[in-house]
């Protein structure tokens, strides 16, 4: 304004004639005049250049933006107070990344911690790692970090481009210290030689140093370079955030590190920037971004995850091998065909063939192994099978022979059918082979029937045996034995062997042999073995013996008087009987 | 904190690291070992209560194999030019070198050290051939890395023109 114009153009001049002469022209000079009559200050007018003059006087003076504080604040409260939510909506963008990540910082730190707590506390590895730190001097710590590490970011530098300077710098708690104004500066003058001596085409700068397991990573912007100090292997992905970094900070504090004279105090904000870079990547971490994530509880659910692995495999193997085994036991057994057979998530399925008389499946099951029935899908078609046990069971089943019969199958092919049966059922078991060419004519060559014996013909030999070992006894020159109960016995016998024989279609006689011992008179003796032969005969009547199958035979006396002694002689004195057949009945 | 970026300039042997390594670290040997590209040192000196930290460049000296390279000075705030007593072309080479960093980088402030000064009985420059430099408005110093003289002042002279450069520019003019 013309008046604060004119105090300062004539504020040079502090004598008392310069104020005079101030007071005079306001006086009488055309000043004050112009003063009243300008019209009052018009928004219009303050607006026009309202923005300007903010930007004017923050570049001035840092005091503007103090002196708006108490308005802005006022304004936020006064906000606030009409209507939160139009704050909150306007801040909601970057509360939730801010929060984020404050909290995942935290946990990071703490994560990362734990997990080498817990990942090498105990681990084999661990102990050798505790000799190592024993001997070298170093902390266990340390040691662990150092053999797990596949990269850290130790170091990161904010360098003044121009200068080398150092703006800032972060370092790894567990990076081991180098002066960074020495680093920056002798980078930078690295990267100066290296321009220098090799010619390199303009853009083009030195952006890795290698020195062992240590790396030096180099960014360049217009004004800062940023460099890190890396441990191990980083991946690509970690230039991509250095540039990502230092783009930032060229952002935020482009103007200042363009005038840029030493005072290193209005960069110090950069700190965060760097911060970010600080990434480390341990062994047995999938995670290429860092550390951070993987709490140890995912480790413990891979383990477990593992553990279950490895037991399933060793149960599905076991699992496997029981279930061959019961499908080799099915394919030994005869009559039993397995065509397919799997078993896909616990449950079985076998198909085949089954002769009807083969063993059941399922009973083998249960007697053999340890699978459950009950899982298993059996689908069996049915199919004559001409194994030879089978082919003996169908046969056993449709001859259906008495238990004293048995049947075997030899080697070349015969059937033997042995023992004792009735002569019906040898009847049936003999018509039986003639039609059985048709099934078994391969297996069966020849029937043979040689070893059986029907049961009517072996009972008449039994007693044929027993009627002729009988001997009836009698007293010296006597006619009538000392004992009934021989004869009675041989009734009984003689009756049932006639009744079976005459079944069988022939008719036995039973011949009594009258005897006498040698001693006494040749025809007296004669007499004798009649008398006692007739006895015999006329007790044997009584008993109910049919007359026609008796005959008589007087044979008189036996033996030689000479050659024997009394006891023998007893024997002489006797009947005895002998059974012929006289070939079919003639009715 | 205020950083600034110092070269210390000369002919080759003169005794820049020898003088780097007295104000930094207080130690002097005889033994000469070449400087090869640049050696970094930093020195915090206390000026009033500004602490200023002086990132030291030793650049290797120039001979007849190899002039200084001026991408070195580049956004340096100062220098430090050192001379040999002993020696008279270091001085010849001094002065061309001045004129050199003039040029490329620009009227930087710096101090002038003829060193060696415990040699003073077989220096070869006189204060004559001094005069007219100090007449420019040089500021020149005598010392010797050996005794440590003059070597702390002819830093923290550097230091004071590098915080006060219109001043000092004003001083020269
Ligand atoms: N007597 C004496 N000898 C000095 C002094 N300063 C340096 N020297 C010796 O001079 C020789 C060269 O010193 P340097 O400091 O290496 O010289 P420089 O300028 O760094 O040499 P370049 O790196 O090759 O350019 C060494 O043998 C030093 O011991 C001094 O003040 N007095
Ligand atoms: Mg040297």
């Amino acid at each position: 304004m013309n008046h604060s114009n004119l105090e300062a153009s004539q504020g040079e001049q502090s004598t008392e004639v310069g104020e005079l002469e101030q007071l005079r022209r306001l006086l009488f000079g055309g000043e004050l005049e112009n003063l009243l009559k300008r019209p009052p200050v018009q928004a219009q007018d303050v607006s026009a250049v309202l923005a300007d003059a903010i930007v004017e006087s923050q570049q001035q003076s840092p005091q503007f933006s103090a002196a708006t504080v108490p308005t802005v604040e006022a304004a936020i409260r006064h906000s606030v107070k009409l209507d939160s939510n139009i704050l909150s909506d306007a801040l909601f963008p970057v509360i939730g990344p801010a929060t984020r990540k404050s909290v995942s910082t935290a946990i990071r730190n703490l994560t990362q911690s734990l997990n080498q707590g817990l990942e090498h506390s105990l681990s084999p590895k661990s102990f050798q790692w505790r000799l190592e730190a024993a001997r070298t001097g170093r902390s266990f710590a340390e040691v662990v970090m150092l053999r797990t590490l596949v990269y850290q970011v130790e170091q990161v530098l904010l360098i003044h481009r121009e200068t080398g300077l150092l703006l800032q710098q972060v370092m790894s708690d567990s990076a081991s210290a180098q002066d960074p104004d020495l680093v920056s500066a002798m980078l930078t003058a690295i990267q100066d030689f290296v321009k220098d001596s090799f010619n390199v085409q303009a853009g083009g700068s030195l952006d890795t140093l290698e020195f062992g397991e240590l790396n030096i990573w180099i960014e360049e912007g217009p004004q800062a370079v940023l460099a890190c100090v890396i441990r191990g292997n980083a991946p690509q992905e970690l230039r991509e955030l250095l540039q990502d970094s230092l783009e930032k900070v060229h952002r935020s504090f482009g103007t200042v590190l363009q005038t840029f004279e030493g005072d290193t105090d209005p960069i110090a904000g950069s700190r965060l920037y760097l911060e970010d870079c600080l990434r480390s990547q341990f062994k047995g971490k999938s995670d290429s971004e860092s550390s951070q994530k993987q709490p140890p509880t995912l480790a413990l659910i891979t383990g477990c995850l593992l553990l279950g692995i490895s037991g399933w495999l060793a149960y599905s193997i076991w699992a496997q091998q029981r279930w061959n085994d019961y499908v080799n036991l099915l394919n030994q057994q005869p009559g039993l065909v397995v065509i397919h057979s799997d078993h896909r998530w616990g449950s079985y399925h076998l198909s085949g063939l089954r002769d009807p008389f083969a063993v059941d499946p399922q009973k083998l099951m249960v007697e053999h192994t340890s699978l459950n029935p009950k899982k298993v899908e059996f689908r069996w078609s049915s199919y004559v099978s001409l194994d030879q046990e089978i082919l003996l069971q169908r046969l056993q089943r449709w001859l259906s022979p008495p238990s004293e019969v048995s049947l075997t199958l030899g080697e070349t092919g015969i059937l033997r059918v042995s023992g004792v049966a009735s002569q019906d059922w040898i009847d049936s078991a003999m018509a039986i082979a003639e039609s059985s060419d048709g099934f078994s004519a391969d297996i069966i060559r020849q029937w043979d029937f040689s070893q059986l014996q029907s049961a009517e013909q072996h009972r008449l030999e039994q007693l044929q045996a027993r009627l002729e070992s009988r001997i009836i006894l009698f007293g010296d020159g006597k006619s009538k034995p000392e004992m009934l109960t021989e004869i009675e016995a041989q009734a009984q016998d003689l009756k049932a062997f006639v009744a079976i024989a005459r079944r069988l279609g022939r008719s036995p006689q039973m011949v009594l042999n009258g005897q006498a011992d040698p001693r006494g008179d040749r025809a007296q003796n004669l007499k004798l073995s009649q008398e006692r032969a007739q006895y015999v005969q006329e007790q044997l009547l009584a008993q109910g013996v049919p007359a026609r199958v008796l005959a008589i035979k007087a044979l008189g006396a036996r033996g030689n008087t000479d050659l024997l002694g009394e006891g023998q002689a007893a024997q002489f004195r006797s009947v005895t009987f002998s059974i012929r057949d006289e070939g079919p009945e003639e009715q | 904190m205020i950083q600034k970026k110092v070269c210390m300039i000369g002919a080759f042997a003169t005794g820049k690291t020898s003088l780097v390594a007295r104000f930094v670290k207080g130690l002097y040997s005889d033994k000469y070992q070449t400087t090869i590209g640049v050696k970094i040192d930093k020195k915090q000196v206390a000026l009033g209560e500004q602490t200023i930290n002086m990132v030291l460049w030793d650049i290797y000296g120039e001979d007849e194999f190899q002039n200084i390279k001026m991408s070195y000075l580049r956004g340096t705030a100062g220098y430090l030019l050192v001379v040999d007593g002993t020696r008279r072309e270091t001085l010849e080479i001094a002065v061309q070198l001045q004129a050199k960093v003039e040029k490329n980088i620009g009227p930087i402030p710096f101090v002038l050290i003829v060193n060696k000064f415990d040699l003073q009985a077989e220096w070869e420059i006189s204060d004559e051939d001094l005069a007219p430099l100090q007449h420019r408005g040089w500021s020149i110093l005598k010392g010797s890395a050996k005794t440590a003289q003059g070597v702390e002042d002819s830093f923290l002279q550097l230091a004071q023109m590098l915080m006060a450069p219109k001043l000092t520019s004003l001083a020269q003019a």
